[in-house]
């Protein structure tokens, strides 16, 4: 990636100057920082991961595999190969249409090149589903500097997505691409990271990244609900729908900071604040919280706690008051207010492969996590008579329905050696 | 008892030696032999990829924010 050209495509964007700047003095500063010594590229190393989300009615599952090579001391090469098999029938699916399945496929690969203290990484990621197309190319610098204490990164990512529509063949249960419906949109990506050694015990992290949308950013698929007449969550509501829309642009800015603790009795703990905010009024705030502790001579046992809050996007409603009240109109649930809590736990163990000289190190790993997501303005529309057969025992008016819960379980079981 | 004249001489030489110490280069703080505990494999940023780039897809496909998580995700529809 040349600095140069980066430094000219972000000025392309609203808003990019400032940034422009800071890029420049960036790239300046890392060209003044000769290579004093050399740094070196991460192990060898494979992964093979089993996963299993389960909630609201959605289960995706699927194998992920990734591995890294070096080719040279200066070279290393990775790829990754990634299925999500999903079978939904979530709240989503259930209103607007009928329980489906589709397998997403994701290939991806990539370099790491170093140079002194510097490395470039570059690559390319290839996801596709029935409904999905997407081709991302990613590429980036960092820079080791203060004896090491240091490290600075900046990256670049451009994806170009195609939005198909899947129809469903309900005699045969099969689904089909929509040959009437095709739309397209891009992605630009900006990050700037540090990594910062602060004691003997405790490292630090910034990141920073803007992205900027443009193009279809909708869902062919959701609708939202208006009022014709009457009073919400009273029988005398009439309730209409209409295919959402969405602008077709969206820049977005993310910071995080991090730290980083090694305890005095052989554990660490590290926690991490993330602040985002989006052209469509979007705020939101994530915490992170892990801990890991080795126990016995081979186990490693871990524990994370993560909060995550946003409020809900500007042209966000649950039921409008008339169609024509917005220019834009959504009721997808992942632009309405919700705050979600999520406990994990890990496990780990590690050993040696018994008559294979070739494997160094391999581990062992099982991960659960458990996530409440606790929506604040998007109600359980399965509640309403408007959904045949969907009162669930407990029928309500449309308007007054119960505010929507999502309680997940995501499963990890994935083997590593390092070779 | 120092004169005014006197404690002016002296912050100016404080505040010269403090300037001149600014201009120096930054020495790591941190020296090689001290970093054990940072080059435990429980200190690593991010040990198991693998397993981090499956959460941070998890949890994007349902949450409206992005970004600054110092991972690269492909696209994905996830309607």
């Amino acid at each position: 990636m040349q600095l140069s050209g980066l430094v000219k495509d972000v000025a392309a964007w609203p808003g990019g100057q400032r940034l422009r700047a800071l890029l420049a003095a960036l790239a300046l500063a890392l060209a003044w920082v000769a290579p004093a010594r050399s740094d070196v590229l991460p192990d060898d190393r494979a992964d093979v991961l089993f996963h299993r989300y389960d909630g609201g009615g959605l289960v995706v599952e699927g194998p992920s595999v990734l591995v890294q090579k070096k080719v040279t001391e200066k070279f290393a090469v990775n790829a990754a190969y990634y299925v999500d098999q999903i079978s939904s029938a979530s709240i989503d699916v259930v209103t607007t249409a009928s329980p489906y399945k589709e397998k997403r496929q994701q290939e991806s690969a990539g370099f790491e090149y170093l140079q002194g203290q510097t490395t470039y990484s570059g690559g390319f990621i290839d996801s596709n589903e029935n409904d999905y197309a997407s081709k991302t190319a990613f590429a980036g610098v960092s820079q080791s500097m203060f004896g090491d204490l240091s490290t600075v990164s900046i990256g670049f990512k451009r994806t170009w997505n195609n939005v198909y529509r899947s129809l469903k063949n309900e005699a045969t249960d099969e689904t089909y691409r929509d040959p009437s419906f095709h739309q397209q949109n891009e992605n630009h990506s900006y990050t700037l990271g540090l990594t910062q050694v602060l004691t003997r015990n405790l490292i630090g992290n910034f990141d920073f990244e803007t992205d900027v949308d443009e193009g279809y950013l909708s869902s062919p698929y959701r609708q939202v609900r208006y009022l014709i007449s009457g009073a919400l969550g009273t029988p005398t509501a009439i309730i209409g729908t209409e295919t959402q829309k969405y602008p077709n642009t969206r820049t977005s800015n993310a910071v995080s900071v991090g730290l980083k603790y090694y305890l005095p009795y052989h554990a660490a703990v590290d926690g991490s604040l993330r602040y985002f905010h989006d052209t469509w009024a979007i705020g939101a705030e994530t915490l992170q919280l892990h801990y890991a502790q080795p126990v016995w001579q081979h186990w490693l046992f871990e524990g994370f706690y993560r909060f995550y809050r946003q409020n809900s996007a500007n042209f966000y409603q649950d039921v409008f008051a008339r169609i024509d009240e917005y220019n834009y109109y959504t009721r997808d649930k992942e632009l309405s207010t919700y705050h979600a809590n999520t406990l994990g736990v890990g496990l780990s163990y590690q050993f040696l492969v018994p008559r294979v000289r070739l494997i160094t190190k391999a581990t062992a790993n099982l991960r659960i996590d458990h996530m409440m997501v606790q929506y604040e303005n998007f109600r359980d529309e399965r509640y309403s008579k408007l959904f045949v057969g969907g009162d669930n025992g407990h029928a309500s008016y449309a308007g007054g329905e119960p505010l929507y819960v999502l309680n997940a379980n995501v499963l990890q079981a994935f083997f590593s050696i390092w070779f | 008892m120092m004169r005014a004249p006197c404690v002016a001489r002296v912050l100016f030489a404080c505040g010269t030696l403090t300037a001149l110490a600014a201009c120096a280069p930054i020495q790591p703080w941190v020296k090689p032999y001290e970093r054990e505990h940072l080059a435990d494999p429980i200190m690593s940023l991010d040990p198991n990829p693998v397993s981090s780039d499956y959460l941070q897809h998890v949890f994007g496909v349902r949450e409206a924010s992005r970004g600054a998580t110092g991972a690269v995700g492909g696209g994905c529809g996830c309607n």
